[in-house]
């Protein structure tokens, strides 16, 4: 049995992460990060999408609906962005977003977005070992939250 | 000269040149008046303007509504009466470019006040509802059961209490003298009081809510920015973002991406709180949007024509995020 | 069988009722009354008129008619085995609390979903299994036309029994053996001769009278086909709608439901919801076309259907003159003057 196998057999949290993370920075970060053999945590699913300037705003909130205990939005550095503009759309909208689920009822710590270059691939797994340790500490979603 | 009179006569000097005026006219009681679309001259002694004249008739312009609808062709010419708050709706539309300005006309009305009719129906049964009367700063009400006096600044809209733009920001003509504007300060009162409230009571508190929401879709269709038509999401079935089941979950998520799809677009118009026939405070939750914007990006929507909205636009180093 | 109870006995009663039956009851929720299960920690509300009509009890705003579910074999990915599971099972229910306008919008149901035709088993056997308690509508408001469209603020027609508010108490008269069945609960009493029952008349006559016959229907299925290609006195009296689904999610008689698939996976539900013709997507066809675009054709349908097409083929009007159309309308759209209109 292979380690993540492993890891996932016996990771009893339940705790569900989404990640959607830009193909041509956060997921090559991801990417660096496993090729330099970095442990991450296995309660992340990773959606790979072209751009944050993508993440139609309804992506992160269906996933918390359907039962995603956090969601972490990942995109180039701003300035960097592939598409010269995209994570600065996202940035405002899901600044916005962050403070209105937390008005729904879903807390905003559940919700993030970083910047991770495809080269950071160690900032990549403090990350998102702090990001799952955050989720962990709030626990699964609430039934009614979701 | 008492400003339905003004009204009436400008509606008559507009007539030739558009195809109809919408105006207001009476509804089935007092409290309820109807839009009015008048085409003839005999049909301008039936519009009236009082304190329940409430519809935006913004909700009328934007062609995906309009055209298939076959209510009006995308050719022809009509007259508004629009408020200070529903001019905002149009100032937002003409941002959009869904609409342009040389099809209508717009009759400003400087509005005083509006009297909210859930609030009024905490005060007084107004099921049977016989006269209606403001003096000063009171109401006499007087229905089948009881005759009450009631302070106007209970019963009036929370828009119509902190209004910041009685007097259209966009207009032809204006009906009338200006009005004062209200302080606009304590608008986001209960928004800030519902932040500070735990996240589980937040839960309870929607569900409660959105318990009894029966997806009838009014307060999308009442939205003067909800115009997708046939390609909202909350009923399409390819992409199917959301069953079709009354559960309280997915009808809570229709109404958090309906609000959040009007971030920064929304005017605080308050049409989708008042349409709502179960009273879900819908307009609490656009008011977080439109505190948050005013907060993140310092935008009030529908205010300048020439603005962009936030989230149609960013700023290489923003102000307040980071 | 005629039977009284006091106003605070009522509360009891339900109580009581609600540990052999499922009770709906209109019940405070938020600022609206709407009609719900009842539970002992609800606020019944019999005085006002509520928002929304009973046909949430018999016919949900969403049900279940498939679950399915789809298991793959582990042993032999290749293979997949799909499991379905309908059920169909009701609990005996009691709908307390409505107007007899109310009650008489399950006739339309009847005639659709358990008629001579088709007979629908997850309506029909929710009906058997229910009885009704109406109470006379002593005050009707401004909107009510019920003895317009045949109906009347004290008929007893399709109610199990009808209470009538005297001062303190509430008289009970039964009118069927599910009905009977309920007025033998300990908390009705026995009235006193005859004085009462004159009181109970007399509020019955009242009640009616103070109702006026907003239009005749005579002959008015016909009356609308002749005016059915008038599209200018259609656009005109429906210029002002805004295509929202209040009307008909309000309305005691409106049926129509759309069924879809909701599940994630191979595994979910065959769901039947709510529709409303009012929506432009309710007659959306695949190839595009859309034979009812614009909303005159989707009120005219309404109309239609309500005052004529369920005239010729069932016999009955499907309107019962509740007039929660014309009071949650955004826009106070009047049923009555469309219908005027097209008689005049």
């Amino acid at each position: 049995m292979s380690d993540i196998q492993k890891d996932i057999q016996n990771n009893d949290s339940n705790i569900k992460i989404i990640a959607f993370l830009c193909n041509w920075c956060s997921y090559g970060g991801a990417d660096t990060a496993g090729t330099s053999r970095l442990k991450q945590p296995s309660e992340v699913r990773i959606i790979r999408i072209p751009c944050t300037g993508r993440v139609n705003p309804l992506f992160p909130m269906k996933a918390f609906i359907d039962g995603a205990d956090g969601v972490l939005i990942s995109g180039c550095h701003p300035n960097d962005c592939h598409y010269i503009e995209g994570n600065f759309y996202a940035r405002r909208r899901l600044e916005v977003l962050k403070y209105f689920i937390d008005f729904m009822g879903i807390e905003k710590e559940r919700f993030d977005y970083q910047w991770v270059s495809a080269s950071e691939g160690q900032r990549w797994q403090q990350l998102i070992i702090d990001f799952v340790e955050r989720i962990k500490k709030l626990g699964p979603i609430g039934k009614c939250e979701t | 000269m008492d400003r339905l009179d003004i009204l009436k006569e400008k509606v008559k000097e507009i007539l030739p040149e558009v195809d109809f005026v919408i105006g207001y006219s009476k509804g089935f009681d007092i409290l309820h008046p109807s839009p009015y679309f008048v085409s003839e001259e005999r049909q301008i002694r039936n519009l009236i303007w009082d304190e329940f004249c409430i519809n935006n008739f913004a909700n009328y312009l934007p062609p995906p509504k309009r055209v298939p609808n076959g209510l009006f062709k995308q050719d022809e010419k009509i007259g508004l009466v629009v408020k200070g708050c529903d001019s905002r709706s149009i100032i937002q539309l003409l941002q959009e470019e869904i609409i342009f300005r040389d099809t209508f006309i717009i009759l400003g009305m400087p509005c005083e006040m509006k009297i909210d009719l859930k609030k009024l129906r905490e005060k007084i049964d107004i099921d049977y509802i016989q006269s209606f009367n403001v003096s000063g700063d009171k109401a006499e009400v007087k229905t089948l059961l009881e005759k009450k006096t009631i302070n106007l600044d209970e019963i009036l809209y929370d828009k119509c209490l902190y209004c910041k733009y009685p007097n259209p920001l966009i207009y032809d003509y204006l009906i009338g003298d200006k009005v004062n504007p209200r302080s606009r300060e304590g608008f986001y009162k209960d928004v800030d009081e519902f932040e500070m409230i735990s996240n589980e009571e937040k839960i309870s508190c929607w569900e409660k809510e959105f318990d009894r929401c029966i997806r009838c879709y009014a307060c999308r269709e009442a939205c003067p920015n909800c115009y997708c038509q046939y390609q909202c999401i909350a009923q399409t079935r390819r992409p199917h973002w959301i069953s079709q089941s009354t559960e309280t979950i997915d009808k809570k998520f229709f109404q958090m991406f309906r609000a959040f799809h009007n971030a920064g677009r929304c005017t605080d118009c308050g049409e989708c709180d008042r349409v709502c026939p179960v009273g879900i405070p819908i307009s609490k939750i656009m008011k977080k949007l439109t505190k948050e914007v005013l907060r993140l990006f310092n935008y009030e929507a529908g205010v300048d024509e020439k603005l962009i909205p936030p989230l149609m636009t960013y700023k290489r180093e923003e102000d307040n995020i980071g | 069988m005629i039977k009284k109870i006091p106003l605070n006995k009522v509360k009891n009663l339900l109580d009581d009722l609600s540990g052999d039956y499922k009770v709906f009851a209109p019940v405070k929720n938020g600022r609206s009354i709407i009609f719900d299960e009842y539970r002992s920690d609800k606020e019944v509300n019999l005085e006002k008129f509520s928002v929304t009509s009973i046909k949430e009890a018999l016919f949900p705003s969403h049900e279940a008619m498939i679950k399915y579910d789809y298991k793959k074999d582990p042993s032999d990915l290749s293979k997949t085995s799909l499991s379905l599971k309908s059920e169909v099972n009701f609990d005996k229910t009691v709908i307390f609390g409505v107007h007899p306008c109310d009650a008489r919008g399950f006739f339309t149901f009847d005639k659709v979903y358990a008629g001579n035709g088709y007979r629908d088993v997850y309506y029909k056997t929710k009906r058997d299994a229910t009885a009704i308690v109406a109470i006379t509508c002593a005050n009707p408001l401004a909107t009510c036309f019920c003895t317009t469209v045949g109906g009347s603020p004290a008929d007893s027609e399709g109610t199990d029994v009808l209470l009538t508010k005297v001062d303190e108490f509430y008289y009970a008269e039964s009118y069927s053996e599910k009905g009977e069945l309920l007025l033998k609960n300990s908390n009705f009493s026995s009235p006193q001769g005859g004085v009462d029952n004159e009181q109970v008349l007399k509020i019955k006559e009242e009640a009616v009278q103070k109702l006026d016959k907003n239009f005749s229907t005579e002959g008015i299925e016909n009356k609308l086909l002749k005016i059915f290609s008038d599209s200018d006195y259609w656009k005109n009296a429906t210029s002002k709608c805004l295509s929202c689904g209040i009307c008909t999610y309000v309305c005691p008689t409106c049926y129509c439901f759309n069924i879809t698939d909701e599940g994630v996976m191979g595994r979910g539900e065959r769901i039947r919801s709510w529709d409303s013709c009012m929506f432009p997507l309710f007659t959306l066809e695949a190839s595009g076309h859309n034979p009812r675009a614009r909303k005159f054709e989707r009120y005219r349908n309404r109309i239609n259907h309500k005052f004529s097409y369920l005239v010729i083929r069932n016999n009955i009007i499907g309107c019962v003159g509740c007039g929660r159309c014309i009071r949650h309308c955004p826009v106070s759209l009047d049923i009555r003057e469309v219908v005027k209109g097209v008689i005049d």
